[in-house]
């Protein structure tokens, strides 16, 4: 029998070795591309409504559409 | 107790008689306790150990009373002795696979006592499956059960399905009024009229001043 001895020790370390830095450098990735893909545009969203948000306006619209019970709509 | 005991023995089925003051193999306190009391102080020691003595020989010839008591010696049963096992967790199981070696297996094993380098490579996988029945390599062969396990997983909730469709028709009385269609339109119109998530969620995709869905897929 000639096979070769095989590797006895070190498996761990070599293991980790392997995979720490790959899941280091995925995690990162993920956390940017969530950062960039989702909470980046929700600010824009947030910030681009409350540009042209007239507060005033939207009360009376909902007043009128009645669903209020503190001021009903002004025509009754 | 002292005065001498019919002592009915587990592993033979005689039972004998043990002569008064030998105590049993769990009494030895109360032995030692009553050598103490009855003895003069300077001859304790070599007392107690002529009594330990005395205690071992006595058991000693119980048993062979017990065997010679024409019952034997209690079968042994198959599973209480150390089993041959394959396993990828513990790699050397107490006993070699094979037990009866037939003549040419026993010439094999006198071989292997000289030197190793005299062994043929099929002398050596002989005698490698002498000791073990499966290699590693066999042992941690996967097996098809999978899809079994997966087809039996398919079917059965396929079965649970039908089981549900049978529930809604047969068990399961009416749905409320509020599943109407005209209470759903007038629930979505005030959905919109309270303005819900105006910014990324349901408001965000109706256009108030058009009075209708947004065209666009990105709000």
């Amino acid at each position: 029998m000639s096979l070769p001895k095989p590797v006895m020790r070190g498996l761990l370390g070599k293991r980790l070795r392997f995979h720490l830095p790959i899941a280091f450098t995925l995690s990162i990735i993920s956390a940017i591309a969530f950062k960039y893909a989702v909470t980046e545009p929700r600010k824009q969203a947030y910030a681009d409504f409350y540009k042209q948000y007239d507060s005033v306006k939207e009360f009376n619209a909902m007043r009128e559409a009645g669903i209020f019970e503190s001021v009903r709509p002004s025509g009754e | 107790m002292p005065g001498g005991d019919k002592y009915q023995s587990p592993f033979c089925q005689t039972t004998w008689y043990t002569p008064s003051l030998q105590p049993t193999y769990f009494r030895v306190q109360s032995h030692f306790l009553q050598a103490f009391g009855g003895r003069e102080q300077g001859k304790n020691r070599r007392m107690l150990a002529t009594r330990a003595l005395r205690l071992v020989g006595k058991r000693a010839i119980s048993t062979s009373v017990c065997v010679r008591g024409g019952h034997g010696v209690a079968k042994v049963e198959e599973y209480t002795l150390p089993a041959y096992f394959d396993r990828r967790e513990s790699p050397l199981p107490d006993v070699s696979y094979v037990r009866n070696l037939s003549p040419e297996q026993q010439s094999l094993k006198e071989k292997e006592k000289g030197s190793w380098a005299a062994l043929s490579n099929e002398e050596k996988v002989a005698l490698y499956r002498i000791s073990f029945n499966q290699s590693f390599a066999e042992m941690n062969h996967g097996t098809s059960e999978w899809k079994s396990v997966v087809g039996g997983m398919f079917f059965l909730i396929g079965l649970t399905g039908l089981v549900v469709l049978w529930q809604r028709k047969y068990v399961y009385g009416p749905v409320p009024h509020t599943f109407d269609p005209e209470y759903k339109e007038k629930e979505l119109q005030r959905v919109l009229d309270m303005r819900m998530n105006p910014v990324e969620g349901f408001g965000a995709k109706w256009d108030y001043e058009n009075k209708q869905w947004k065209k666009s897929i990105f709000t």
